[in-house]
């Protein structure tokens, strides 16, 4: 998928804490939308698993550049020790999203099968929950990434 | 509806040309072929036969129309999360499209089987009528979710 905006902010070594904050802010109005548009019916997501797992890989790739790889303002994000529960965040996304996509897949193919309808209900089961941790992963990574922007902000 | 209020295209101001992702001529094919194929669909649905040959009567429309919907849900891949600007707009359309996929195939597995015999037996008949209903209704809500971003393609739908 095609990269709509830039990942790197304009002149990003002389980029002031409040410019970083801004362009944060931009690319996570992406997941924002993603959680608002699956907030009323989370089934939404099963058919763009796939493009809601880039927004969030590349937003916790912007983030990890721009914040954790810029010495001025890693320490200053360190010095809150936001620096382990962003990580913790962004592989916990990350290996919900291998989880429920494999689960998914399955489902999908059995469903192509026609199965006896108790199998089918175990497998939608399966699917729900795993779909429910999943977006519990990108609430939090969501919540990390607003606490850096406030930081910074601030 | 007076027919001067018939007139009146709704304005809605996020939808762009761009916003939409595919080209307005596109959208409209897609509009057209989901609604039409959504009336053949209906028509299996409502009207059940008996013998293989009235069922390859009445499946043959909507059959060959398969390869032409598959284009224009190819099409629709470009409605993407993180592409439209309208991020509910996208997932929803993504859902709808991914079923319309899943109800094709399941019209074609359940046709397939119809028509090689040459009685049909009842189970048959109704596996048939229900995955037609199912597809009808499939290709009605991705078409009326295409046109609600669309309001020439809304107003032509009319």
């Amino acid at each position: 998928m095609d990269d709509p905006g830039s990942p790197t902010p304009p002149e990003s070594q002389s980029i002031t804490p409040d410019g970083l904050a801004e362009f944060l802010a931009q690319h996570l109005a992406s997941l924002a939308d993603v959680l608002m548009s699956v907030d009323d019916n989370p089934r939404l997501i099963d058919a763009s698993l796939e493009d809601v797992h880039e927004i969030a890989a590349r937003l916790a790739k912007v983030v990890k550049r721009q914040v954790f790889g810029h010495p001025d303002f890693a320490a200053e994000v360190l010095h809150w020790d936001i620096g382990g529960m962003f990580e913790h965040a962004r592989t916990n996304e990350s290996d919900n999203y291998e989880v429920y996509a494999d689960d998914l897949e399955r489902h999908q193919r059995r469903q192509g099968k026609d199965l006896a309808v108790a199998d089918s209900d175990a497998d939608k089961f399966a699917i729900v929950k795993r779909r429910r941790a999943y977006l519990e992963t990108l609430f939090d990574l969501n919540r990390e990434i607003s606490g850096i922007i406030d930081i910074l902000r601030a | 509806m007076t027919p001067s209020a018939r007139n009146v295209i709704p304005f809605n101001p996020g939808a762009t040309a761009d916003d939409l992702l595919v080209p307005v001529a596109r959208l409209r094919s897609a509009v057209h072929q989901l609604d039409e194929l959504r009336q053949y669909a209906e028509r299996v649905a409502l009207d059940p036969r008996w013998s293989a040959i009235e069922w390859r009567a009445i499946c043959s429309p909507l059959l060959i129309r398969l390869p032409r919907m598959r284009q224009s849900l190819a099409d629709l891949d470009a409605i993407r999360l993180g592409q439209c600007a309208d991020a509910g707009w996208a997932a929803r359309i993504r859902t709808a499209r991914s079923e319309v996929e899943r109800r094709l195939t399941g019209i074609r597995v359940s046709m397939s089987a119809l028509t090689s015999a040459e009685v049909s037996s009842t189970d048959v008949v109704v596996t048939v009528s229900s995955d037609a209903t199912l597809l009808a209704t499939a290709l009605g809500e991705l078409s009326a979710l295409i046109a609600s971003r669309c309001p020439a393609i809304a107003h032509d739908r009319k």
